[in-house]
């Protein structure tokens, strides 16, 4: 059996498995990522967020990945690519959660990076997207230092997220296939 | 292999010994304010548990320890750290302390410093402890280790009674609201603590 691994020098993304629910809703309802993922879920949104990135294993080959330390077992957050909202469909999208504790040691950048080159050696994309709302700049910053661009004219209103909800206005960034 | 164990500036915690047996029972069934808390086990069931914690010992090199109190010179609680066992799939922190030393801070030592050693030498990112709604003292320390809880994993331990004698009122009553508190591993793993109780 292959299990699907990417290694960078401190971290290693995996498949999930369907344990991997109960640390999934932890982070993702933490205060600082709730600020920026939006209100805290319940514990069988996560279980269908698991369960949704096992399906676009399984039909695409690629996924939000779980990633973990080297040193250390136990995920510490996600990344990798999934399609995006229909505002930007047919977009694949990049992203990533760190678990806060670990925010600002580079590792967001690091693990976005492997799932570039990744997606370059092993997919024909042209390019991928990358989204977050307005006033995440910690996730905005990651996006730069990945040489990802601003898309002009590209803001819009996340579909899943209702009117008045500060977290609603998306910016929107790419990068295209190196040459 | 040594014995277990881990020092604090007032405990003691090690490894379990036959005369362990009693106190462990008789604390579970005659003290009075922990029996609001506890589910009153039979002495077969207290056995049943202790054997649990030595085969613990056995397998994983930790579990939840005896812990003596240097001055009174005799166990007066528990507290320790159990290996993930399914359907949990993560180390659980516990304690449980005779109530005549409650509100002296001796359970906070015993924990710290149980948390202290599981992050030097246990490989797992996060460290949960499960207690219940009602039982204020126990989920107040939680907060107060760093615990955070989170509300999405409220109900959702299943009852596995057999395996957590340290989670209070857990079975007890199902229908007041288990409650999950977890920490995450610092950054820089803690190395000044337990490294040497082997």
């Amino acid at each position: 059996m292959n299990t699907f691994k990417i290694e960078t020098p401190r971290l290693i993304l995996r498949e999930w498995r369907e344990d991997d629910a109960v640390v999934h809703n932890r982070l993702r309802n933490d205060p600082r990522v709730a600020e920026t993922l939006g209100a805290p879920v319940t514990l069988d949104r996560s279980r269908e967020s698991v369960a949704r990135q096992r399906r676009h294993m399984t039909e695409l080959g690629f996924c939000l990945w779980v990633v973990e330390q080297r040193h250390r077992s136990g995920m510490i957050g996600w990344c990798g690519m999934q399609p995006g909202p229909t505002p930007i469909e047919p977009d694949i999208e990049i992203g990533w959660t760190l678990h806060p504790a670990l925010w600002g040691q580079g590792l967001a950048t690091e693990a976005a990076r492997a799932c570039l080159d990744w997606a370059w050696s092993n997919t024909p994309l042209p390019r991928i997207a990358a989204i977050t709302s307005m006033g995440n700049s910690r996730s905005r910053n990651v996006m730069l230092r990945l040489g990802m661009q601003r898309v002009e004219h590209g803001d819009f209103d996340h579909p899943a997220l209702s009117q008045g909800d500060p977290l609603r206005r998306h910016v929107l960034y790419r990068i295209s296939r190196p040459r | 292999m040594g014995e277990f164990r881990l020092e604090t500036e007032r405990l003691i915690l090690r490894e379990w010994r036959k005369e362990d047996r009693d106190h462990f029972w008789q604390m579970a069934a005659s003290d009075q304010e922990m029996m609001r808390y506890l589910f009153p086990l039979t002495r077969e069931k207290s056995d049943e548990a202790i054997d649990r914690q030595i085969s613990h010992q056995a397998n994983h090199g930790h579990c939840f320890w005896v812990v003596e109190h240097k001055d009174a010179r005799r166990a007066i609680g528990y507290c320790g750290i159990i290996p993930p066992r399914p359907p949990i799939h993560e180390y659980e922190l516990g304690w449980r302390f005779e109530s005549a030393y409650w509100g002296q801070g001796l359970a906070r030592e015993a924990a710290q410093a149980t948390l202290e050693w599981s992050w030097a030498n246990l490989d797992t990112m996060t460290i949960i402890a499960v207690t219940n709604e009602v039982n204020r003292r126990s989920w107040g320390l939680m907060a107060r280790l760093g615990m955070q809880r989170n509300h999405g994993e409220d109900f959702d331990h299943p009852d596995v009674a057999d395996g957590r004698f340290l989670s209070p009122l857990h079975h007890l009553s199902r229908q007041s609201s288990a409650m999950t508190f977890a920490i995450f591993a610092p950054s820089r793993p803690s190395r000044e603590t337990g490294k040497n109780a082997t």
